[in-house]
């Protein structure tokens, strides 16, 4: 008997991209938004003066950002449950992109907060203002804005390369496109829809950037 | 209300204050000359720990400035400065600026302290100003919004670092205005300034530093007409 083969997309197909990309967005969401968590507490400490916290810091920023999102995934996925471990297909990726982007996001964060100036420290000290009240108040405001646009080109290339995390069978947008070719053999359709989608999520935020980048130019 | 006693400063190997003392009453408005490099705006970061000192003692307000972080926030808290490039905060409107040291620093409810700051803003002729933000405000304006960001403090000293080098001449009066204003409403000033007439018109007392010492001090008329120092008479020759 012939095997059969799907030769078109049908609408169970169209579920499964629809899945696919909800599981990619609710992996970067919680990857991403945890890693900006981090980033903001490592770049701080990145940028302090006391060298407890600003080595530390660098030594964190520079083996994650040296060393290939794959290794980290593999590290996390495969490595740990030899120490006894055991990570879950999800808790994985987003562990992974979760650390992967903290440091690089440690980075931006660190330089936003180095482009504002000596006199901001003065005015504000001179105030009678402590360090976390003129980060707060001062300093992280207006580096803040410095921070966007690195920032958003930075969160749209994890967001593509959280494509990576397909590798350990988490069923996201590149997974499905993956499955969908094995089962059609129409690559051309399957991941010409795929990368449609990535864009789909990405573009907004290229334009969200923008708008924001303007409106906080105001009085700056 | 300060006291400096016998301060030396260095940075690196360069001696910036070599054994200067000072004192100033509640009150009196002092007013510094002395050529760039003299150590007379080291001398008024200093005086609020923006920079600290390797030897001597100064005391504001009977509260001795040292490396403890009490005191220096709480000195900080009564002794406003002033800076010659205004030191705004660009992210704020004129009247945000001047309302967030109370809020933050004294913990002061928002309504309250808002209709103190359009008072603050009114007083330094900026009532039309409030809600603009630095960067639509002449550097006059913006200077005159720092000394209202720094009254807002209710201090009891202010010091000024050469307030008006920055300004186009047309914007140095209003500035001055504001502060001859404030000399005559009893404020405690310690003053920067290369603005001989002012020197003369609201000084108490005028010092003249040069390589880090205080080399002469008295009234502007002595200071002025009969300077004592060689090195007075020089940079006076130079500068009238």
């Amino acid at each position: 008997m012939p095997q059969y083969v799907q030769d078109r997309l049908n609408i169970y197909d169209a579920i499964l991209f629809l899945q696919g990309l909800g599981n990619t967005v609710l992996l970067c969401v919680c990857g991403l938004g945890l890693g900006l968590v981090i980033a903001l507490v490592i770049g701080l400490a990145r940028a302090s003066r006391s060298r407890w916290l600003s080595w530390p810091a660098a030594t964190y920023i520079e083996i994650i950002r040296d060393s290939p999102l794959l290794m980290q995934l593999y590290l996390i996925f495969f490595a740990l449950p030899l120490m006894g471990l055991q990570v879950p297909i999800f808790a994985a990726g987003v562990a992974t992109l979760m650390v992967n982007s903290s440091a690089f996001m440690a980075e931006i964060v660190r330089a936003g907060i180095q482009a504002v100036g000596k006199d901001q420290w003065d005015a504000a000290r001179g105030l009678g203002m402590g360090y976390l009240q003129t980060m707060r108040h001062v300093v992280v405001p207006q580096a803040f804005r410095v921070m966007i646009p690195p920032g958003v080109g930075l969160l749209i290339g994890l967001i593509k390369d959280s494509s990576i995390i397909s590798v350990i069978s988490y069923i996201e947008l590149t997974r499905v496109g993956q499955i969908l070719t094995e089962k059609t053999f129409l690559s051309f359709q399957v991941f010409g829809i795929v990368a449609a989608l990535y864009f789909i999520l990405c573009y907004p935020l290229s334009k969200l950037a923008l708008y924001t980048e303007r409106r906080l130019k105001v009085g700056g | 209300m300060v006291k400096v006693k016998n301060i030396h400063k260095y940075f690196g190997h360069l001696h910036v204050l070599n054994d200067v003392s000072l004192d100033v009453a509640k009150g009196e408005v002092v007013v510094i000359i002395g050529p760039s490099g003299s150590g007379k705006s080291t001398l008024l970061r200093c005086l609020n720990y923006l920079e600290p000192v390797q030897k001597g003692e100064i005391w504001i307000d009977g509260i001795r400035l040292d490396h403890h972080k009490t005191n220096i926030r709480a000195v900080r808290a009564e002794v406003g400065i002033v800076f010659q490039a205004f030191n705004l905060f660009p992210h704020l409107t004129a009247l945000r600026n001047v309302m967030l040291a109370p809020v933050v620093v004294r913990r002061r409810p928002e309504a309250e302290v808002r209709k103190e700051a359009v008072a603050m803003l009114t007083k330094v002729g900026l009532q039309e100003k409030v809600d603009a933000y630095p960067s639509q405000l002449s550097g006059g304006q913006q200077q005159r919004v720092a000394i209202a960001r720094a009254l807002a403090m209710q201090p009891k000293l202010m010091l000024f670092d050469e307030v008006t080098s920055a300004l186009d001449p047309e914007l140095v009066r209003e500035v001055l205005d504001v502060m001859k204003q404030l000399a005559r409403d009893g404020m405690t000033m310690i003053v920067v300034t290369h603005e001989m007439g002012f020197a003369r018109e609201v000084a108490d007392r005028v010092i003249f530093m040069d390589e880090g010492r205080i080399v002469e001090e008295g009234t502007a008329e002595a200071i002025f007409e009969r300077p004592k120092s060689q090195r007075t008479k020089e940079f006076l020759g130079k500068i009238l």
